[in-house]
């Protein structure tokens, strides 16, 4: 019923309009106005009317239907400021320069899943970066080239293994037991970012302690696999104001990538070859042990064996010492004609790991395809296929004395691990495990093979003056296989002694499938009168996603072979989850006074398998506005305030809803189905969590586009969390899972943008940002409970009504001696900013990025197990602590458990993240770079090369648990940072 | 009827066909089933003879799976000294 009144409303639209007066046909020429270069690609309009058309390679432009009176013709494209020129009744040829927009003030932002408005207008503060800014310096992710360049994500590395995982977290928490993650889009299609786990705790053990979760295995969600090269922009939705849309999914965000394309004209080619080598950036150093009572008085009378003095070994630097070359070889062809036109590229990467047999490469194919079909009708198909392999060590949480850093907290520097001259490795004499010995012979390797392909159909069913409709259909697939294959030879030292069975295989193989097709219809209104335009779109999308994964855990390896049918004791598990979505959209965009005034409704309403009532519609609207204000002030050029309402969900996990029962138990091998022990009961009315936030801000620039300003304020209130209550025994069962609590988010973004210098010789480009969250549990219908860690005595989340949501609580002491547990914590920063400085002179091109976060805590438990081992850098240094003399190392000890704090640090810290010195080859001298050369770039450039920080471990970007809504600054034994540094020859052909 | 005509009516064609299997599809139910553990719903929506089997038998294991966790050995020996 509401569909058809849609429908008949539509009708009534087109009805309505009037009939077309007599017109005429315009031609033109879009150029640069610097160089004199014809500019193709520019967008050029008729204000008050649905007419548009895009210049082609000469910068030239027809468009037919215009009125015969006076109009304004407006042009507009992506890196340039836009013009309105009035254009005369008898003129129908005019030429037009566009100037540079270096701050992108100019960009049109996707703001529904059909359309698009002018960020002048935008409602929401949408950060876009560009493809440049991407890759400018190598990145083995996607999100690890975006740290510190979107105001308001906080994006961190779960560890420094190679080839990802990291959390790209958008306007702090939003939610306790659900997905973390955003919703990345790609060219229109929902891609997967899941994280799979290696299945390395089989050999750690990592679950036998209090967390029973595989989360430990330092696992890398799949968003890792696209190829920043493709990039052509990306725009981040950071709150349900702005991705209301995308519905029930769409709570912590939406990542919209755009991938490249070709364009018309010429065929053009580019290729980069970079070349570069990587160092760990920070170890922890171990104690030095002066005398054989200090050797003796922490390792025992055993340590008298291999007490030398003076001698001593740094065990770090012989693991994770090297310095391996990496390369990246990136080419990409471009071109077409009027009516075809492509892109293609390929990546060849191949990054060393500072630890042996780790590392990363990384394989891509991409070919981007447009086509028309006459004027109304055009295909688009995007392709990808990806192959990568990390190979990603063993570090993080164990409870076997495995993993590398959990075995050096207890071996003294003066043991020597090094490999034997006839290739052995000396045994550990303090713990049953060589870490130089097991990353020689060891593998965890990830191979993953993926395709993304997705297509696009638009028809432009009517275009007129006055009005136009156009329908979209779109769909994707995008498939990925993933094996992780661990070997753990029956030679290693831990190996016998870890399970009595000498050598471990795993293999783990999972296969995941997204599935989207959807369709579109968008209808533009301008009435003749120019008084306004009306943007009218529904649509109605479809999903699914299914994940499953098979996992072998082979022990005793017969004959010294590396798979898993080679163990005695083989044991399978599989684990299957999917989950299908339908989902429908309508919104209206209504741009009024003179293009001032934009406001804007929508809904999406979905459903989906993973809700209890999987027939039952969930709606999620939203209302913005914006107003703009040209030349308020005095050097003013215009201000803009805007606010903005919405509401999203955040979906029921796969598996919450259902009642399960245990087929584990038997009676002489007769299987008894039984509720388990603590079992849990599906609730009958599970359903997404719901967040409705409010955003608002003012925008203003100055000088000509020379500054621009934007501020804004926002609170997200996240009703119905899922949550965990405990049942009473009568009922049968242990725990259920319901909708419950309020959680809230406050926060600031400003970001500031200069051009301080512009000139032809020399451009100056700074900008900076700052933004700053706080969460409230405004209310928690069950008791306070606690969250990821390790208990009170080593620190852990814990939840309680008004409260931070991410407060850390541990044990500490009342003066009058007594221990309570409290807040001794939290892990969200006081604030993030960043700041970048982009030169050029001339030739030459300086660009660096500085990341900031101030605040927040961790908890350190590798220092613990440090002390544990009375083996800390700085155990033995001598400290003065209640007038008691003693030393800090074993002061830290004396206070624990009684004050978890002493192990919880300050998580500030400060990052190069990237800097970048860049040459372009004068046209003199190009000749040399080859034939046929257009452009030559060199440049030296490095990530993550210098960091300050007080944070006593490898690096406060830690997570001991990879990606969590709530649950990462737990630091266990992680793999160590990097720094990488570049050097790049780019040619166009 | 000019070719790009025939085309544009069979887009038109295409894509509402589509967006008519997609309203069709708003109709289908989204039911996925747990596929990892059988479930309580299933055995008592679709019973079948061996799950109904395989429950009885959860009836005997579940009287005694954990007792000795949850209960102590007093409970234990007091449901075995029952049942003997």
């Amino acid at each position: 019923m509401r569909m058809s009144c849609a429908v008949m409303a539509l009708t009534l639209l087109l009805s309505s309009v009037p009939a077309a007066a007599q017109t005429r046909t315009i031609t033109g020429t879009v150029t640069d106005a610097a160089t004199g270069q014809p500019l193709e690609g520019a967008r050029v309009g008729v204000r008050g009317t649905a007419l548009s058309v895009t210049t082609g390679a000469d910068g030239r432009f027809t468009l037919g239907n215009v009125p015969q009176g006076n109009v304004i013709v407006a042009i507009r494209r992506i890196g340039n400021n836009f013009v309105d020129l009035p254009l005369p009744a008898g003129q129908n040829e005019l030429r037009v320069a566009l100037t540079r927009d270096p701050l992108r003030l100019s960009d049109v932002v996707v703001t529904g899943q059909a359309t698009a408005v002018d960020r002048r207008n935008l409602a929401n503060a949408v950060a876009t970066v560009s493809g440049e800014e991407v890759s400018r310096v190598s990145a083995q992710t996607v999100e690890q080239a975006l740290q510190g360049k979107v105001v308001g994500a906080s994006i961190q590395a779960n560890s420094g293994a190679p080839g990802g995982g990291m959390q790209m977290r958008l306007r702090g928490v939003t939610s306790i037991n659900g997905s973390s993650e955003p919703l990345y889009v790609v060219d229109g299609v929902v891609v997967s970012n899941v994280a799979i786990p290696s299945n390395q705790n089989a050999v750690t053990r990592s679950t036998q302690g209090s967390n029973p979760s595989l989360t430990q295995d330092n696992q890398v969600n799949r968003i890792a696999d696209l190829n920043p090269n493709d990039i052509e922009n990306i725009e981040v939705l950071k709150g349900a104001s702005a991705s209301a849309i995308y519905g029930s999914r769409a709570s912590n965000g939406v990542v919209i990538i755009t991938t490249r394309r070709g364009r018309s004209g010429e065929r053009r080619i580019n290729a980069t070859q970079r070349i570069g080598v990587s160092k760990i950036s920070n170890t922890l150093g171990s104690r030095t042990f002066t005398s054989l009572a200090d050797a003796t008085g922490a390792f025992g009378a055993s340590a008298a064996n291999y007490f030398k003095q003076g001698v001593v070994y740094d065990h770090e630097e012989e693991l994770a010492g090297h310095t391996p070359v990496s390369s990246e070889s990136v080419v990409d062809v471009s071109g077409g004609d009027s009516d075809t036109r492509y892109f293609a590229s390929g990546l060849w990467k191949h990054d060393g790991g500072i630890i042996d047999n780790t590392g990363y490469g990384k394989q891509s194919v991409r070919a981007n395809l447009d086509q028309d079909f006459g004027k109304r009708l055009n295909f688009s198909l995007q392709t990808d296929a990806t192959k990568s392999l990390a190979q990603r060590g063993l570090t993080n949480n164990d409870n076997a004395s495995v993993s590398f850093w959990m075995v050096f907290p207890f071996t003294p520097s003066f043991v020597d691990l090094r490999r034997n001259p006839d290739g052995t490795f000396p045994p550990n004499p303090f713990v049953a495990s060589n870490p130089l010995q097991t990353a020689a012979l060891m593998k965890n390797d990830e191979k993953v093979l993926r395709s993304i392909l997705s297509g696009r159909l638009t028809y432009n069913a009517i275009q007129r003056q006055a009005y136009n409709l156009k329908f979209t259909l779109n769909g994707g697939a995008d498939q990925f296989s993933q094996e992780n294959s661990l070997l753990f030879p029956p030679e290693l030292q831990f190996e016998p002694t870890d399970d009595g069975e000498p050598g471990t295989a795993l293999l783990s193989n999972s296969n995941n499938v997204n599935l989207n097709l959807g369709t579109n219809g968008v209808f533009t209104l301008t009435p003749a009168s120019g008084a306004f335009t009306a943007t009218t779109s529904v649509g109605v999308n479809g999903s699914s996603r299914d994940l499953r994964t098979s996992r072998i855990v082979s022990r005793n390896l017969v004959g010294g072979l590396g798979i898993v049918g080679a163990g005695t004791d083989v044991r399978v598990v599989e684990q299957r989850q999917r989950v299908e979505d339908f989902g429908l959209f309508a919104q209206e965009e209504f741009l009024t006074l003179s293009e001032r005034l934009l406001l804007t409704a929508g809904i999406n309403a979905d459903r989906s398998s993973a809700n209890s009532d999987t027939k039952k519609y969930f709606y999620y609207p939203k209302f913005s506005g914006s107003l703009r204000f040209p030349q308020p002030f005095r050097a003013t050029d215009e201000a803009k305030i805007r606010v903005a309402y919405g509401q999203s969900g955040n979906q029921p996990l796969f598996g919450q809803k259902f009642t399960p029962l245990s087929a584990i138990e038997n009676i002489a091998g007769l299987p008894g189905l039984v509720v388990p022990v603590q079992g849990t009961v599906g609730s009958t009315n599970l359903h997404p969590e719901r967040q409705r936030e409010v955003e608002a801000g003012v925008d203003a620039t100055f000088g000509g586009g020379r500054a621009a300003l934007e501020l804004t304020g926002f609170r997200k209130d996240i009703s119905d969390l899922l949550l965990q209550r405990t049942l009473a025994p009568s009922s049968g069962f242990g725990f259920e899972v319901f909708n419950g609590g309020k959680l809230r988010t406050t926060g600031a973004e400003v970001a500031v943008n200069l051009v301080p210098i512009q000139s032809a010789q020399t451009e100056w480009i700074f900008r900076t940002s700052f933004a700053s969250t706080r969460s409230k549990i405004t209310s928690l219908p069950v008791p306070t409970f606690r969250g990821l860690g390790f208990g009170t005595a080593l620190g852990s989340f814990q939840f309680e009504e008004g409260a931070s949501a991410t407060q850390i609580v541990g044990n500490d002491s009342l003066p009058n001696g007594a221990t309570v547990v409290r807040k001794i914590g939290d892990a969200n920063p006081d604030f993030n900013m960043s700041f970048s400085n982009n030169l050029r002179f001339k030739r030459l091109r300086l660009y660096g990025l500085l990341d900031w976060q101030h605040g927040g805590s961790i908890i350190n438990l590798t220092k613990f197990l440090y002390d544990l081992g009375s083996n800390t850098a700085d155990y033995a240094d001598p400290i003065t602590y209640g007038g008691l003399q003693t030393t800090k190392g074993a002061n830290r000890l004396r206070l624990f458990p009684k004050q978890t704090g002493v192990y919880v640090e300050d998580a500030s810290f400060m990052k190069l993240r990237e800097l970048t010195l860049s040459f372009d080859v004068p046209e003199t001298m190009i000749s040399r770079f080859g034939r046929g050369v257009r452009t030559a770039e060199l440049s030296f450039s490095g990530r993550n090369l210098w960091t300050h920080t007080n944070y006593t471990g490898m690096d406060p970007e830690v997570s001991n648990f990879g990606n969590q809504p709530i649950g990462r600054n737990i630091d266990v034994a992680p793999f160590p940072p990097s720094r990488s540094f570049w050097f790049s020859v780019s040619l166009g052909y | 009827m000019t070719t790009m005509r025939i085309l544009s009516m069979r887009v038109t064609s295409l894509i509402a066909t589509v967006a008519v299997l997609l309203f069709a599809d708003a109709c289908k139910d989204l039911i996925v089933p747990d596929y990892n553990n059988p479930g309580l719903d299933d055995l008592i929506n679709n019973p079948t003879p061996t799950k109904i089997a395989q429950a009885s038998q959860g009836l005997l294991v579940g009287t005694r799976v954990g007792i000795g966790e949850q209960n102590g050995y007093v409970s234990l020996l007091g449901i075995v000294g029952r049942e003997s």
